[in-house]
């Protein structure tokens, strides 16, 4: 059984060979859907296992479920022992399947949406090469291997990013997207160095360090009285992971790759930068959950970020014209969601909202490139409107899950949306305090946001009185293949039915979903001792309702009616802000201001030393070196052969013979021999001398 | 007791088998390599199959999992050279069967060389070797260069030869043993001696090194290789840079660990290290720049593998263990590398009827996959992570710097240096492949061959990553020298 949990990271891998190395000819021979369908078999057989080895967890005892696959030693450094082992607990258990479902989904999806590309054989070995990087991020058993499948991820988000290379502005924003995430990484390696230093220097006693979670998790208490600086080290650890988080999530301040990310193809904005690869940093703070408990300082931090985010972002989906740009508002203003919930230490409502939010968003994003699809490749929502009728498959599917994510009362963006803001209120009345108050107002603020700029989008999109468009592409509108509408039909039911699993107690049942976590979040319950209050959970779950009500009602009233004209007035009123906000803030100018233009004077900078010094002393060691050949050259042209020419009479016969062989120089190298053997002779003794022997 | 001798009776037997039975039946050349080929596949396979039972009665030879790793060596790089030796321009088919012949005894005459235990049956086979190595360098019988290097090889030879014989009688008539072990005993009951004698034994004992020496190409003994490399048949010049070293450097092994083991007499008392010490640092120094002149490319592999024997003398300058563990590993890095870039040279050479530097111009575009793999041995060759050379260089450094002391830091920065400057001539290869432009017309080359030097480069870079089946290998050989 522990073997099977190898084939699941396997197979994608697999397809990724494949496709990477023949798929080229493939493609040429069969066709670029035989490259698809290789890829999402591989993929969907991943899935498969997972199901399979995912109810054998569940026959298993709560105590002790896990599935753990020891490969082999990895690295072995004396006090350093680090495993190649795969684990299936019930947290890794809920992202594989996450991951190798909704991927295959979206594997599935391509299919048609790639299908007019000419190389597909790329893309979809990018694409398994993705599933199995993720698939290691998440099945890893120690924060190393995890960290292989982290870079992994973030390279194969840059190449799909840059997919179609040829168009710089894509490639540039590849580019970003990748730069962005190294920021990120070098928290998340700090963090492991300052984890590793604790273990073994700081007194924590730890005789091998082995860094798996298990151990880690054993191990942390003795950390907490570690200080490093005069500030708790669980404290540094926990907010470097959290910095190598913000990489990879796009939470404040190192969000800004994520819009940019969206010039590759819709599909792999829905997989690896809606569902999977972004939510990767709520899982690691889940995972790390032994670490965050003992600081609540660190927790408290991921917390404010994760709210400020979320509305942040969320007001800066109001002023967007791109379909997909407004989805990657949304998407990270919903990881800062997450965060909030992990930072309010409600760790499986975090993962929790992790997976409903991989269906309604993935259902969101698949929409999008069906509508973009419909529209020959127009993403601006100014040029949309009444496609209802055009594309209903579409529109239902995108209407459903527009519905959970504004957290409409029975859908899955309730449930799990509601756990949140529950929890992040419970947490301000244990150790949080007051900034719990504020988390928790700043995500009711959100949650309004959400509802209102998902409708906006909805409105503009899909209502209204015509398409805003060519003859020519509104002529050409039709709905998308089956392959791709069926994939948003699944979505869409699990956009509804996915909250289920998850019922809050108040409706007098337990939840299944929690429940199943709650042996890895066992020690973080028990540690910070949160109150619980049934009266409170019903009046946020009013509260949000009211929101989710007010803010789609909002933007019926705006939009509903002329679309993106609708909101002129409004526009015209507040000219300064709706700039800035259009604008984004600025962000990215002021980073290019603070970070990018002095990185390239310094780099200019370097450059000129690396010409003039570095280079210079190169050259200058090349030249000795050519100057003591030539010396050696010269000594062998003049030393050696007038010394040779002078012994050459005396064996004037043997040079005689030779000459029919046209080189006399064999005496040449005798010569040498002889010589060369009385020199060394001569050095040795004189070494010898100085040696005092 | 024969049994322990099978594989090299079995050899020479099928060597003269193969000799007959090609005389009666000429066959072509692809038959007679294929028939070499498996016969000696299936003799090494024998070799190791464990029905070989080292044997340490006998006093003249004595084998051990010592020589047993050298057996394999030996074996190995012959077996490359069979393939290579097939269709090459150097060697015409008429004379095939005996061209295999002299390569089935090379392994007799070289496998004995390393079981030697005594300094005349270490003379003794030393001389057979060079013999059929003066006969195979010569076998491209209608050039005159090659007629040439092979004369040029057994005069010198000769006289690296009777040095070294001259040296024995010396140390025959002061220690009135010929056998490595009782001589280190006599040595270890001199007492302190006069500056002149101690002078003359200095010398005796460089002159016992010589014809060990002459086979390894080392100062200064080394200037017959570039004029034999350049005229002899690649194939078996490659043989030659490999095989013919890792024997010498085996029975040097033997006569430093046995003879001059403890290096603490009144006659060596730490010379030993000394002496090779400064071997390798003129050896090195001297390859290395001889090198960065050359445009034939044979000569110039030629001066690298002499730079190579260099660093292989200067791990065992440390004479202990690990630098012996060090330079067997290297040697396994050595194979593979040094192999694969004479096969690469041989491969332009047999089109193009050149070795020049020329013929590489574009090299990248006429057939990227030679190309490629040139690069990959040539980096190698200078270690460069992450190829097996670096890590085979690796071990030798850390055999002289886990020694310690200043002597031996000091030889340590001599062998970076010396690295650092192997690089700018390998890399005037590889740019020549790269940068420069030649002409255009595509290069092909059999499939046999390809697979072949495919196959080593796979070696060179799996083998730097994934280097511990190596170290195992080369440990689980590593036990006692008797």
């Amino acid at each position: 059984m522990e073997n099977l949990l190898l084939l699941i990271p396997l197979l994608p891998l697999l397809g990724a060979i494949i496709n990477g190395t023949a798929g080229y000819f493939i493609q040429k021979r069969f066709g670029g859907k035989t490259n698809g369908i290789i890829a999402t078999a591989s993929i969907s057989f991943s899935f498969l296992i997972a199901l399979y080895l995912f109810f054998r967890l569940l026959g298993m005892e709560a105590e002790n479920r896990a599935i753990i696959l020891n490969l082999y030693s990895w690295i072995s450094a004396k006090t350093l022992e680090v495993g190649f082992e795969l684990v299936m607990d019930p947290l890794s258990a809920v992202m594989i399947l996450v991951v190798s479902g909704v991927g295959s989904l979206i594997h599935l999806y391509s299919i048609g949406y790639m299908h007019t590309d000419k190389s597909q054989w790329r893309y979809f070995a990018y694409l398994n090469l993705f599933a199995f990087s993720m698939l290691v991020l998440v099945m890893a058993d120690n924060l190393l291997l995890m960290f292989v499948g982290w870079e992994g991820v973030g390279l194969c988000s840059y190449l799909l990013i840059g997919f179609w290379y040829q168009d710089s502005d894509k490639a540039t924003a590849g580019m970003k997207a990748f730069i962005t995430n190294r920021v990120g990484d070098f928290g998340f390696l700090l963090g492991l160095f300052f984890l590793i230093w604790g273990l073994k220097n700081a007194g924590a006693d730890i005789s091998v360090v082995s860094l798996s979670y298990q151990a880690l998790a054993e191990s942390a208490d003795k950390l907490s009285g570690i200080e490093f600086s005069g500030i708790a080290l669980l404290t540094i650890v926990g907010l470097l992971f959290f910095v190598g988080a913000t990489g990879k999530s796009a939470q404040i301040p190192l969000y800004v790759w994520l819009p940019d990310a969206m010039a590759g193809p819709t599909p792999v904005s829905a997989l690896i930068h809606a569902a999977t690869m972004v939510t990767a940093g709520v899982y690691m703070i889940a995972r790390l959950n032994f670490i965050y408990v003992l600081s609540p300082t660190a927790l408290t931090v991921v917390a404010l970020v994760g709210a400020a985010t979320a509305l942040y972002a969320a007001t800066m989906g109001f002023a967007q014209t791109d379909i997909k740009k407004v989805l990657a508002y949304s998407t990270i203003s919903q990881l800062g969601f997450m965060f909030a919930a992990v930072g309010s230490a409600a760790f499986a409502s975090g993962i929790f909202h992790l997976m409903t939010h991989a269906f309604f968003k993935a259902c969101l994003f698949l929409g999008a490139g069906s509508v973009i699809h419909a529209m020959s490749g127009e993403q601006d929502i100014r040029k949309m409107g009444n496609l209802k009728k055009r594309i209903p498959v579409t529109f239902y599917t995108f209407l459903v899950a527009s519905l959970a994510i504004a957290g409409v009362p029975g859908l899955s963006g309730f449930f799990s949306k509601d756990e949140i803001l529950y929890r992040s209120f419970m947490s301000a009345q244990g150790f949080a305090g007051i900034w719990g108050y504020i988390v928790f107002g700043l995500l009711l603020l959100a949650a309004l946001c959400t509802a209102f700029y998902m409708f906006r989008l909805v409105f503009i999109t899909f209502y209204g009185e015509e398409v805003r468009s060519d003859e020519s592409v509104i002529h050409h509108i039709h709905e998308s293949p089956k392959s791709m509408t069926s994939v948003l039909i699944v979505l869409a039911v699990l956009s509804v039915l996915g909250g289920y699993i998850g019922l809050p107690e108040i409706f007098g049942v337990h939840s299944a979903f929690e429940g199943f976590l709650a042996t890895v979040f066992e020690k973080s319950g028990s540690a910070l001792n949160l109150p619980s209050s049934h009266s409170a959970e019903w009046i946020i779950m009013f509260l949000s309702t009211v929101v989710a009500a007010s803010g789609i009602f909002a933007a019926y009233q705006i939009y509903y009616k002329n679309g993106y004209e609708g909101a002129r007035n409004i526009r015209e009123r507040i000219k300064t802000v709706h700039y800035i906000v259009e604008n984004k803030y600025f962000i990215d100018e002021i980073y290019n201001l603070i970070v990018i233009e002095p990185v390239k004077i310094l780099s200019y900078l370097l450059s000129l030393f690396d010409k003039y010094v570095i280079d210079g002393l190169v050259n200058l060691c090349g030249k000795i070196t050519v100057i003591f050949a030539n010396l050696d050259g010269l000594i062998d042209k003049y030393v050696v052969d007038g010394a040779v020419n002078l012994t050459a009479q005396g064996i004037k016969f043997a040079g005689e013979r030779m000459r029919g062989l046209q080189t006399g120089r064999i005496q040449d190298y005798v010569y040498i021999m002889v010589t060369g053997g009385f020199l060394g002779l001569v050095l040795i003794r004189i070494i010898n001398y100085f040696a005092g022997n | 007791m024969l049994l322990s001798y099978l594989p090299e009776i079995l050899t020479f037997a099928a060597g003269l088998l193969i000799l007959f039975v090609f005389s009666v039946r000429r066959s072509s050349f692809d038959i007679i390599t294929s028939v070499s080929f498996l016969t000696l596949l299936v003799l090494m396979v024998i070799s190791v199959s464990g029905i070989v039972q080292p044997d340490a009665s006998s006093r003249l030879f004595a084998s051990s999992r010592f020589t047993e790793f050298f057996r394999i060596i030996i074996f190995v790089s012959l077996l490359f050279t069979f393939l290579f030796s097939n269709r090459s321009r150097e060697i015409s088919e008429n004379t095939a069967p005996e061209y295999f012949l002299m390569l089935y005894l090379f392994f007799v005459a070289a496998s004995f060389m390393v079981m030697a235990e005594n300094l005349l049956s270490l003379y003794i086979s030393m001389e057979i070797l060079s013999l059929i190595s003066y006969i195979c360098v010569s076998f491209d019988f209608d050039r005159a260069r090659s007629k040439e290097a092979g004369l040029k090889y057994a005069i010198y030879g000769a006289v690296a030869s009777s040095i070294m014989l001259f040296g024995i009688s010396y140390m025959y008539g002061t220690t009135g043993s010929l056998y490595y072990s009782e001589i280190a005993q006599k040595l270890q009951e001199t007492g302190s001696l006069s500056e002149p004698v101690f002078l003359m034994n200095i010398l005796v004992i460089l002159m016992i090194f010589g014809g060990l020496f002459f086979k390894l190409s080392v100062f200064p003994f080394y200037a017959w290789s570039p004029d034999v490399y350049q005229g002899g048949p690649t194939p078996f010049v490659a043989l030659l840079s490999v095989a013919s070293k890792a024997a010498a450097i085996g029975a040097l092994i033997k006569v430093v660990m046995i003879m001059f083991a403890a290096d603490t007499n009144a006659l060596t008392n730490g010379n030993i290290a000394l002496i090779l010490g400064i071997i390798a640092v003129l050896t090195m120094t001297l390859g290395n720049l001889m090198a960065i002149n050359q445009n034939n490319l044979k000569r110039l592999l030629a001066y690298s593998s002499i730079a190579h024997a260099g660093y292989m003398i200067m791990a065992l300058s440390a004479v202990d263990d690990t630098s012996v563990l060090a330079v067997k590993f290297y040697l396994v890095a050595y194979l593979v590398m040094n192999l694969g870039a004479f096969y690469c040279v041989q491969i332009v050479s047999d089109r193009t009827d050149s070795e020049d530097i020329e013929n590489y111009y574009g090299l990248s575009s006429r057939n990227p996959y030679l190309a490629a793999l040139f690069t990959v041995f040539l980096l190698s060759l200078t270690g460069i992570p992450p190829f097996f050379g670096f890590i085979g260089k690796f071990y030798l450094f850390a055999a002289i710097i886990h020694k310690g002391g200043g002597w031996y830091y000091a030889l340590a920065i001599i062998g970076v240096i010396n690295s650092a400057i192997s690089l700018y001539y390998y890399a005037r290869i590889i740019r020549a492949m790269y940068l420069l432009n030649g002409n255009d017309e595509p290069f092909v080359f059999d499939s046999v061959r390809k697979y072949t030097i495919g196959f080593l480069g796979v070696l060179a870079v799996l083998f730097g990553v994934w280097f511990s089946p190596v170290l195992r290998f080369v440990e689980y050989f590593h036990t006692v020298l008797r």
